[in-house]
C-alpha cells in the first residue's frame, strides 16, 4: 500500500493559473489522505466529505492571494483541520443548547481485520495486538502516530499540523512506541516487525 | 539499544500493510465533480453579484442626486404683485413684481447664493458671502438689507444699499457700496449717487435752492433762473420722476418752463 500523503510537489504557479490538470493532481494527491483524518476527528463521511470540497473550493478560488506554501502538506493538512472543527463546533453549538462544546475528539484508529488479512497474510493475534495497544494511547498520541506514520508526515509538519512544538511531537512519538512496546500482546509482534524492518532498512 | 531512528521504522513496518477502517474514499470522482462545479459557478456568481452591487450603488447614488438636485432646486416667481420670501438661515426678500428668484436649498449650506431676475430687496443675515447673481453681474454682501433691479434686457442693473454696505462686481468694474447709496450700473460702468427719499419736503425755501437740487438730483441744467432768485417753495419735491418735479415745483410758482431733454428753460 502506498503513503497517500507523499510530500509531491504542486506547480504552484501554474495551479495560481488556473491549470484544471494541476488542480486535480492537487485533489487525487491530497483528498484521500484528509479523507481518512477527517473520519479519525469527525466520525461523519458528509461533514469531512463538505470539508474537503469547501477545502478545495476555497483553495482554488484564493489561489492568486495564497502564496505557495512552504510545507503544502502540513498547510492542506492543517487547513482542513481548522475547517472540521470549525464545522464540528458549529453543528453542535446548533445541536445543543449548551453552547460552548469542548473540541475533544477520540481519534479512533480501527484496524480493519479483515481487510488486512486479505492484504496479506498476516495473523489475526497481531492485529488484534496492535488494536488493542493502539486503543491504549491517548486520542492526541493516535494522531501524532497516525500522521507521522500512516500519512507519512515529518515531525515538523505534523507539529504544523496539530499547532505544536516540533519537540512536543517528538516527545508525544517516543512515549506513543513506548507505550506500543509495553503492550504485551504487541511486543512480540512489534519484536518480529522490528526484526523485520530493520532487515529491509539494512540490508 | 534500540534508535528513535530505528523504532520509527519499526512503527512504519507495523502499520504498513494494515488496512485501517475509513480510509477507503468512496465516491471521490463525486466530491471532485462538485468541487469543479462550485469554483466554476462560484467565480462567475461572485463577479456577476459584484457587478450588479456597483450598477446598485451607483444608481442609487444617481437618483439621489437627482432627486435632492431637484427637490433642493427653488424657483420663486412673482405675479403682477410683490411677493415675501423666506430664505435659508433666515435671510429674507422682497420679491417685486414680475421677477423671479432660484437658489439651491442643499447648495446654500456651502454657497448662500441666489439668481435674480428682475427686481427684489435682501434682508441677509449675518453670516457667510451672500451673492445675488444677475445676468449682468454679482452683488456680494455680508449682513445688510439692499435692492437690486435689472432692467428687462439685462443691460442695466440699479442697486440700492439701505443697511450695511454690498459690493458689486459687474464687467464694467467693481464698486462697494455703504448705507445710503446707490448705484447704476451699465455696460459703461457703475455710478454711484446718494439714495434719496421719494420727496424731498420743503417749508418756505428758497426756490434757488430747490432748482439746484433738481439740477443734481435728475442731472439736468436750468436756465432762466436768475430772474426768480426771490422766490420761495412750500412743499413736497418728487425725487423719482423729474416731469413731476418741475409740474409741481415750477407749477406751484406759476412758472412756465421748456424741458428739452437734460435742458429746462424757465420763461
Amino acid at each position: 500500500m502506498e503513503r497517500k500523503t507523499a510530500d509531491k510537489g504542486i506547480d504552484w504557479k501554474r495551479f495560481q493559473n488556473g491549470d484544471e490538470n494541476v488542480f486535480r493532481h492537487f485533489y487525487d494527491l491530497y483528498a484521500e489522505g484528509l479523507y481518512g483524518y477527517g473520519m479519525k476527528i469527525a466520525g461523519n463521511e458528509e461533514t469531512v466529505r463538505e470539508c474537503i470540497q469547501s477545502l478545495f473550493v476555497y483553495l482554488y478560488e484564493k489561489r492568486n492571494s495564497i502564496a505557495c506554501p512552504n510545507n503544502l502538506s502540513a498547510y492542506v493538512f492543517v487547513s482542513f483541520r481548522n475547517r472540521l472543527i470549525k464545522t464540528m463546533v458549529s453543528d453542535s453549538k446548533n445541536a445543543s443548547v449548551s453552547g460552548s462544546v469542548p473540541m475533544n475528539y477520540d481519534f479512533e484508529i480501527t484496524v480493519d481485520i479483515q481487510e488486512s488479512l486479505a492484504a496479506e497474510d498476516g495473523d489475526t493475534e497481531r492485529l488484534q495486538a496492535l488494536q488493542a495497544a493502539l486503543d491504549e494511547l491517548s486520542p492526541q498520541q493516535r494522531e501524532v502516530v497516525y500522521l507521522r506514520f500512516y500519512n507519512g508526515l515529518s515531525i515538523d509538519q505534523t507539529a504544523e499540523v496539530l499547532g505544536l512544538a516540533s519537540q512536543t511531537v517528538s516527545n508525544v512519538t517516543h512515549n506513543a512506541i513506548l507505550k506500543l512496546r509495553r503492550n504485551k500482546l504487541l511486543s512480540k509482534a512489534f519484536l518480529l516487525f522490528l526484526m523485520l524492518a530493520l532487515d529491509r532498512f539494512i540490508i | 539499544m534500540i534508535s528513535i531512528m530505528e523504532e520509527n521504522d519499526a512503527i512504519y513496518a507495523l502499520l504498513k500493510n494494515v488496512v485501517l477502517k475509513n480510509e477507503k474514499m468512496d465516491r471521490k470522482e463525486e466530491l471532485w465533480d462538485s468541487i469543479r462545479k462550485e469554483t466554476l459557478t462560484a467565480g462567475r456568481k461572485k463577479t456577476v453579484i459584484r457587478r450588479v452591487w456597483w450598477i446598485a450603488a451607483v444608481a442609487v447614488v444617481a437618483i439621489a442626486l437627482v432627486i435632492g438636485g431637484f427637490a433642493s432646486q427653488k424657483n420663486i416667481v412673482s405675479g403682477g404683485d410683490k411677493m415675501a420670501v423666506a430664505l435659508p438661515g433666515g435671510s429674507a426678500s422682497e420679491l417685486g413684481a414680475n421677477s423671479s428668484l432660484h437658489y439651491n436649498s442643499i447648495g446654500w449650506a456651502f454657497a448662500r447664493k441666489v439668481a435674480l431676475e428682475g427686481t427684489a430687496i435682501f434682508e441677509v443675515t449675518k453670516g457667510r458671502k451672500f451673492t445675488v447673481h444677475t445676468s449682468e453681474g454679482d452683488i456680494t454682501v455680508l449682513g445688510t438689507k439692499f435692492l437690486v433691479t435689472e432692467d428687462r434686457q439685462g443691460t442695466a442693473l440699479h442697486i440700492e444699499c439701505y443697511e450695511g454696505s454690498v459690493r458689486i462686481d459687474t464687467k464694467a468694474g467693481s464698486e462697494v457700496l455703504k448705507k445710503g447709496e446707490k448705484a447704476d450700473c451699465s455696460n459703461e460702468g457703475i455710478i454711484k449717487a446718494e439714495i434719496l427719499p421719494e420727496f424731498i419736503t420743503y417749508d418756505g425755501v428758497a426756490l434757488k435752492e430747490i432748482i439746484e437740487k433738481i439740477e443734481t438730483v435728475y442731472d439736468v441744467n436750468v436756465s432762466g433762473k436768475e430772474k426768480y432768485d426771490s422766490m420761495t417753495f412750500s412743499g413736497l419735491l418728487p425725487t423719482g420722476n423729474l416731469k413731476d418735479a418741475l409740474d409741481i415745483v415750477f407749477g406751484s410758482c406759476g412758472i412756465d418752463f421748456e424741458l428739452n431733454g437734460k435742458d429746462i428753460t424757465l420763461k
